[in-house]
């Protein structure tokens, strides 16, 4: 009964906080938010990067022809 | 009798507005077989929690089917993320890396191609979501459902139902959102570039260590994906360890069967006519649009910027499989590389790039998770 008790509180929580929308044009918002999209693509790309250094190291390594063994 | 018809009063046009929406999510389901395992619980769902509830027992809203759904969500979503890390593994279970390991330098088309996700965070914001709402919005972008719930989930969007439906419909709607783009970013001439299979062969260790590798490196720059990439790697190294098999096969098709089921319904507890039926939904289903179709530029862009350097020319096309939307994505390229020249075969290249995104946007989401997080605290 607890659980669902707090279930119906936050559903009216989330109701209460999804009112407080309200459709305007920020500028000022979208100006702060630019660094964020220049930070992440940096940081996927250098992500990216590190996993594609680390592949081909494990492909070299992985495709280095076996010695073969010599028979007496 | 009385007593037996008296709940139809109850009945409001947004519950049958709903129901209408539930229909349609099964229709294209059954009939259009846009991912039915997802879609058929969703639309379902959709009807059975929009059903009139007697007066008597509006306080107790959180019992019966409601209440049921409410909890699978409780567990499965909101309190740890389960669901979408389960599915995950057997995410991961599918996916055979072989076409980015012999070729890894696809990888920065699927980083490209996350640039859909940046932009509509920055395009949210622009339009007044907070910031916390504008990245769980941009995250549609991932054009992956998992990460999409667990990054709105992680940063408690007031937009999750909307969201997880964006999510998963564009994914769905892959094939008519991509092509239209592709067309209008690509000339006839790229369209038909040809591209050489590089014929490599890559080694079980390769393949046995990559997943450890990825988790380790994505888990030190972005903390919080750990679990998204640390489930999604362990799936695929319970695929490629090779003594697995059976556990294997088990997770890319019945555990990911089950659980995404288990999630459709889940989401659908969210689709109540009256959180769900606003102005905001239809803005951050047009947002979702966006950040697809950028994602698609973004991937597409890259391609053309790398032939003014690279002698073995890239058809740019390849380039919007970096959107993830696994591997809906890729048939589509190798479909109009087809459709352009009956002998180019870019389902390889293709099937690359889409793992890589697959890989990026998981990164991606743990990148929003570290940079909107500390800003929001």
């Amino acid at each position: 009964m607890e659980l669902t008790t707090q279930l119906a509180e936050q559903v009216a929580a989330t109701a209460t906080d999804a009112m407080q929308y309200e459709f305007a044009f920020t500028p000022d918002k979208f100006i702060d938010s630019l660094p964020i999209m220049g930070t992440g693509m940096l940081g996927i790309f250098v992500v990216m990067g590190v996993i594609i250094l680390c592949v081909s190291g494990l492909n070299a390594l992985g495709n280095k022809p076996k010695k073969e063994k010599k028979d007496k | 009798m009385s007593a037996v018809f008296a709940n139809l009063l109850n009945i409001e046009w947004q519950q049958v507005v709903m129901w209408l929406i539930g229909g349609l999510l099964i229709y294209l389901a059954i009939k259009k077989e846009m991912e039915p395992t997802l879609l058929l619980p969703m639309g379902f769902g959709a009807i059975l929690v929009n059903l009139p509830i007697p007066p008597v027992a509006e306080g107790e809203a959180a019992t019966g089917v409601r209440g049921v759904i409410d909890f699978l969500f409780e567990i499965g979503i909101d309190s740890h993320e389960l669901f979408p890390l389960i599915l995950f593994i057997g995410i991961g279970a599918m996916i055979d890396f072989e076409p980015v390991l012999t070729n890894p330098k696809l990888m920065i088309f699927g980083a490209a191609a996350q640039f859909g996700i940046f932009f509509t965070l920055c395009l949210a914001s622009l339009f007044g979501f907070d910031l916390k709402d504008a990245a769980s919005i941009a995250i549609i972008g991932a054009a992956d459902g998992p990460t999409s719930i667990f990054v709105a989930n992680m940063l408690n969007s007031n937009y999750t139902a909307a969201i997880m439906v964006a999510a998963y419909s564009y994914m769905a709607l892959v094939p008519i959102v991509q092509p239209p783009i592709i067309k209008l970013c690509t000339t006839k001439k790229e369209r038909l570039i040809r591209m050489k299979n590089t014929g490599k062969k890559v080694s079980k260790t390769t393949k046995i260590l990559f997943p450890i590798v990825v988790t380790i490196i994505v888990g030190m720059v972005a903390p919080d994906a750990t679990a998204l990439i640390g489930f999604l790697m362990f799936g695929n190294l319970i695929r490629e360890c090779g003594v697995l098999n059976s556990l294997s096969d088990t997770a890319q098709n019945v555990l990911a069967n089950l659980i995404t089921i288990f999630l459709g319904f889940t989401i659908a507890s969210k689709m109540v006519a009256e959180d769900f039926l606003r102005l905001e939904t239809i803005l951050i289903m047009c947002l979702g649009l966006v950040a697809f179709v950028v994602d698609t530029f973004g991937g597409i862009m890259i391609a053309k910027i790398m032939n003014l350097f690279t002698k073995n020319k890239i058809n740019p096309m390849i380039g919007a499989a970096g959107i993830s939307a696994f591997p809906m994505s890729a048939r589509v390229v190798h479909k109009m590389g087809l459709a352009e020249d009956n002998q180019n075969f870019l389902l390889m290249h293709s099937v690359g790039v889409n793992v890589s995104g697959q890989v990026a946007s998981v990164i991606a989401g743990g990148l929003i998770l570290t940079l909107v997080g500390a800003l929001i605290k």
